[in-house]
């Protein structure tokens, strides 16, 4: 890492640490730090034994020697970019030199699942490897040429206790000497290049590599590599490769990763089921949508079939691309066999050399080329170079027995890369895990009896593709996909990429930070102490009012967002009643660089101007809908139109409970958060649960949050107070009072309509409450009489937003004002019992009201 | 068999394209509805697609949307739109498939729905946002009185869930010649025939385009990509806004006359594998 022409920089570097550390351990006392160790959960001895060539992919601003590498540097960036390619990450922590910090550490842990490697200059094991693992790290890098002998043990062993692993650097023979005679370093790391950086010195990596190895140790190799032809070259010598500085210095980072050798892993296998024998075995495949069919055509196998057949075979797939299996045979007799099926790709079964593979990818055809594992191996570079996508075998093929994947140690793994040789749907996990291949391919695997048995090809391929996960699409019989049949492919996307996510512990990490520190989670659970003297209970306000952006909808924006973005998607459209759910998908738009749309009914937006202006400065575009009512309703119709038409690369952040399945599902689970703090807080400060929790109700979705927590505590009451509007004899939006069961909007729930079954027109003074729909999860709930709900008119919201403030210093929105208005009301009433506990959700601040609220005062608007 | 299914059969035994017009019930008025609907069945098409008015269609443009809206401030119910059928039955024997929203039919009550549209010689119905996953209830009502379940297939759809959608389906697979809302387009989408021939391979089910097709050229267009037939909706529904009452229904007539006759002198590439075609 430092060329002894440096040796100034690092006496330098050195000074700065001892110092540095001095300090720390003044500032934070070891005995503090060791108090909150965990032990690492993450192995980087792990990801350097994988089989094949290991990439730890380095994050650093600058060097000495280099300069600045990356002029806006940001470690989570560039570890979220390494991440499908890079088994470890090696993170800079020293600062003056290399711009990083320990801070780095967590910064990246929380964007990648992969080990970490402290890259630092450790002076003082006994405090800075407990520090490196109270910040993150996985694994600590001790070098040689710093340390005496009793230090490097002593950090090694430590490391060790620590669940982490030590990299012990080494310069030269002199270094490596001290290692393997006094320490017990299981990773040794060593230079590439000679001593003048200008090479790649592989005598010398020989040397150094066959001693470290001797003792069963792992040889990492440093230093300037950046060619996939080097890497190649190091076969037998190195279990992983160190890369830094070709990465960082790199516009395209993805393709330096691919230039070396290290292209993204792919996210899920292709299949190929290899010996179709007949028509049935064709629809089969097709049925099973797997990417790849083998026909067989070497004269004399088992599974080989005449011409007339496999070329009958390859036109009944619909779907499947058919291969040509063929052994040493020559390139024209091939070709000439492939075109006469009509086959487009061939797979050479034999011990043919990489000119008939160069001849057959120069006629345009897909050429797989069986590697024998591991008496094939040395000639795999031949044909990947070529042009062959490489299927690992076991030597002889077609025997049914797996290959031993210890075969593959420190050989870079080619990509893409195929496994093929006695994979069986029971143990294809271990498989998966061990190599991530692109492809598999399966023979005998599937066969009971000698015959291709579908039973068997389908569980392969379900193991293969692992079971796409499922949320349950109904509340009791609310609920479903009322939808178009354009729209399913896209929801059923969404469903699995939120199932996903939510088992996905970096996601959780991710919006973990972006909860708390971009949006201000946790919310504040604010006694209200003048409200409880008045109504005689013991009154909480849960404070959404106080999240960034004014209301609960910003944590539903955030986590959708993410979702979109994990989909690939460039672009989000959103409806929005008040304006709070188009702010809040404006902001995350915004935040992730994707284009927004909005829309919103045309008279929301002339009674919620402050909401347009914010969404139009976060950049997004706002469609007033002028159809209908031109409220929430028209504005979901139109979004839902508009999605129909661009829904390959547009995501719909929906804004509340309703909708087709999984918003309900989605949204309730993303607004539980509220539920889940009132209850710690309460349980934390009280020492119980709530005896009612009140929420406003238009589609539900602060309300679903907050009730979520509780629904399993049949003692606490769960009210819900929808939109009174003129009152029940007149216009209102009191969907789950004045409704019936019918579907609206993808769900089936309570909807407001004429006998005939046409949707009625809600009103409510607010716009978020002005819908005559409400989320399933809501009409299952009240149908199931575990929540309760009530009404408040336009004119007992109005005053209540007014009481709120004069009383406990809040401006509330309108739409929470119902169930302020409701809570005054049954609190007078004599609801509560005395020290009764009750909780409400404030949903949302009441700026975007007052000009709305003026222009009723005068008379001027309804 | 069923009166549509035998219109369909006799186009293909004709080697001919199929063409089925859209209107909405009861736009603008139930009694020019009436003269609209038989205006166009005197132009001979091989069936008329009827859309019953609803509030909130969320898979229809501005100018079904704006159709609907006419129709139910006209004072047009599920009742009336029946009754309107009715009459039609009394004139004529052109068949009829309806496309309507599931809303409508739960609030009639999903078997007295089915039962009605039988009553009125309805052959066939695609409620429009009931996929396969919700069908159930709607497939089992309408096999009870011989009524032809239809759905939909997309450009978007699987291949996989493309199978499940034909083995449902009966009379037609209604197929979305575009990715988007009703309206018209120019053209044919490059999608449509990729998505037809993966189609043909599972069903032998006429496969009737629809969703942008504007005019002749492009129901000639969609029939030479694969397509056994076309609807065409938006194209006629804009006359009804367009035109001044008295030469409505005479316009509608000549439109639609054009529609079909495009449509017959196209040969669907299937049915041109078919037998040679039978002496009339």
């Amino acid at each position: 890492m430092i060329s002894p022409a440096s040796e100034g920089v690092l006496a330098r570097i050195l000074a700065a640490r001892h110092q540095a550390v001095s300090a720390r351990r003044t500032l934070v006392p070891l005995a503090a730090l060791e108090a909150r160790l965990v032990p690492s959960e993450r192995s980087f001895l792990g990801a350097i034994e994988r089989p094949g060539i290991s990439l730890i992919a380095e994050v650093k601003a600058r060097s000495p020697s280099r300069g600045v590498l990356r002029p806006a540097y940001d470690p989570a960036e560039l570890a979220r970019a390494y991440g499908g390619s890079a088994h470890a990450v090696s993170v800079l922590t020293e600062g003056p030199h290399f711009g990083g910090s320990l801070g780095d550490l967590s910064r990246v842990r929380r964007v990648t699942r992969a080990p970490l490697l402290q890259k630092d200059f450790l002076v003082d094991v006994d405090y800075q490897i407990p520090e490196a693992r109270a910040m993150g790290a996985d694994a600590v890098l001790l070098l040689a040429r710093v340390l005496d002998d009793a230090a490097l043990e002593r950090g090694i062993l430590r490391a060790r206790e620590l669940g982490m692993e030590a990299l012990v650097e080494v310069e030269g023979e002199a270094d490596l000497d001290r290692v393997l005679g006094s320490t017990s370093a299981r990773i040794v790391g060593i230079n590439a290049r000679d001593l003048d950086r200008l090479a790649i010195d592989l005598g010398r990596v020989h040397r150094l590599a066959e001693r470290i190895r001797g003792g069963g140790r792992r040889v990492v190799a440093e230093s300037g590599l950046s060619r996939r032809e080097e890497l190649v070259a190091l076969r037998g010598l190195a279990d992983a490769v160190l890369v830094g500085t070709s990465l960082l210095a790199a516009e395209d980072v993805a393709a330096a990763l691919s230039a070396l050798g290290f292209p993204r892993r792919p996210s899920r296998s292709e299949v190929k089921l290899c010996g179709l024998r007949s028509l049935e075995h064709a629809e089969l495949a097709s049925r099973l949508g797997v990417e790849w069919v083998g026909i067989n055509r070497v004269p004399g196998a088992r599974r080989a079939v005449e011409r007339p057949l496999a070329a009958a075979i390859a036109a009944r797939l619909d779907g499947p691309r058919a291969v040509g299996v063929y052994r040493d045979l020559d390139a024209a007799a091939v070709l000439e066999d492939a075109r006469a099926l009509g086959l487009d790709a061939v797979q050479l079964h034999g011990a043919e050399p990489p000119s008939v593979t160069r001849a057959l990818v120069a006629a345009g055809l897909v050429v797989f080329k069986a590697v024998a594992v591991p008496d094939g191996l040395s000639t795999m570079e031949a044909h990947c170079e070529a042009g062959a996508r490489i299927l690992f075998d076991v030597a002889g093929g077609g025997t049914g027995l797996p290959f031993d994947v210890a075969h593959l140690a420190r050989t870079l793994l080619p990509r893409p890369l195929g496994v093929a040789g006695g994979l069986r749907a029971e143990h294809l996990a271990h498989t998966l895990a061990a190599l991530e291949p692109d492809l598999v391919d399966v023979a005998s695997g599937i066969e009971e009896g000698g015959e291709l048995d579908p039973v068997s090809a389908e569980a392969f391929v379900t193991a293969a593709r692992g079971r796409a996960p499922r949320l349950p699409a109904r509340f009791g019989v609310h609920g479903g996909r009322y939808v178009s049949e354009l729209l399913v492919p896209g929801l059923v996307e969404i469903e699995r990429a939120f199932a996903e996510a939510q088992a996905d512990p970096l996601f959780h990490a991710e919006l973990a930070a972006l909860l708390a520190e971009f949006a201000g989670r946790p919310t504040p659970l604010t006694f209200a102490a003048n409200l409880s003297r008045e109504l005689g209970a013991r009154i909480f306000l849960k404070r959404e009012d106080l999240l960034h952006g004014g209301a609960h909808k910003t944590t539903n924006t955030l986590g959708q967002g993410l979702l979109a973005r994990r989909l690939g998607k460039r672009r989000l459209i959103a409806e929005t009643g008040a304006g709070q759910h188009g702010v809040a998908t404006a902001m995350i738009g915004a935040k992730l660089g994707l284009e927004v749309d909005i829309f919103m009914g045309a008279h929301d937006v002339a009674r919620q101007r402050p909401n347009v202006q914010r969404m139009q400065l976060f950049g997004a575009r706002v469609h007033p809908v002028h159809a209908g009512g031109a409220t929430l309703k028209d504005a979901i119709n139109e979004a839902l139109r508009e999605w129909s038409a661009s829904i390959e690369d547009t995501f719909y952040v929906f804004g509340t409970a309703a909708g087709p399945h999984p918003f309900p599902q989605i949204v309730r689970g993303l607004q539980r958060v509220i539920g889940d703090e009132i209850r710690a807080a309460l349980l934390a400060r009280e020492g119980r649960l709530p005896d009612h929790v009140y929420a406003c109700v238009g589609g539900g979705s602060n309300a679903i949050g907050a009730f979520a927590a509780f629904l399993d505590d049949p003692e606490v009451e769960l009210v819900g107070v929808e939109a009174g509007g003129e009152g029940l004899g007149g216009r209102h939006g009191a969907t789950l009072h004045a409704g019936r069961h019918g579907v609206l909007h993808g769900a089936h729930s309570y909807v407001l309509q004429s006998d005939d079954g046409q949707i009625l027109e809600a009103h409510s003074v607010s716009a978020g409450l002005d819908y005559p729909g409400v989320g399933p999860e809501h009409a299952h709930l009240r149908d199931l009489g575990r929540a309760r709900y009530t009404i408040a008119t336009d004119a007992e919201a109005i005053d209540a937003v007014g009481w709120l403030a004069r009383t406990e210093a809040i401006l509330c929105a309108l739409e929470t004002a119902h169930a302020v208005a409701a809570l005054r009301r049954e609190g007078r009433e004599g609801r509560f019992a005395p020290g009764a506990l009750v909780v409400l959700n404030v949903s949302g601040r009441g700026d975007k009201d007052l000009d709305h609220l003026a222009r009723l005062a005068e008379g001027a608007v309804s | 068999m069923r009166a549509l299914d035998a219109a369909l059969a006799r186009a293909a035994e004709e080697r001919r394209g199929a063409l089925a017009p859209f209107l909405v019930l009861g736009d603008p008025d139930p009694d020019t509805s009436l003269a609209l609907l038989e205006a166009l069945a005197a132009a001979e098409p091989d069936f008329l697609e009827l859309g019953l008015p609803f509030s909130d269609p969320p898979a229809d443009g501005p100018i079904i949307q704006a159709a609907d809206q006419r129709a139910l401030a006209a004072g047009v119910t599920t009742g009336s739109a029946f009754a309107l059928l009715g009459r039609l039955r009394e004139r004529s024997t052109i068949p009829i498939s309806l496309l309507v929203h599931a809303n409508p039919i739960l609030a009639a009550g999903i078997d007295a729905f089915y039962r009605r549209a039988r009553e009125v010689g309805v052959d066939a119905v695609l409620v429009a946002d009931v996929p396969l996953e919700e069908a159930g209830p709607f497939v089992a009502a309408a096999r009870r009185v011989d009524i032809a379940p239809v759905f939909l297939a997309t450009p978007l759809t699987p291949a996989g869930r493309l199978g499940e959608i034909a083995a449902l389906s009966s009379s037609y697979v209604y197929v979305l010649a575009q990715v988007g809302v009703t309206g018209e387009r120019a053209g044919v989408s490059p999608r449509l025939s990729p998505l037809l021939a993966s189609l043909r391979r599972r069903t032998a089910l006429p496969l009737l385009a629809g969703f942008g097709i504007r005019g002749p050229d492009e129901v000639r267009g969609v029939i030479e990509a694969g397509a056994d037939g076309a609807i065409v909706g938006s194209a006629l529904v804009r006359l009804v806004d367009e035109t001044p009452r008295a030469g409505l229904p005479e316009l509608m007539h000549a439109r639609a006359a054009a529609l079909v006759a495009a449509a017959r002198s196209a040969t669907p590439p299937r049915s041109a594998a078919l037998a040679p075609p039978m002496r009339t």
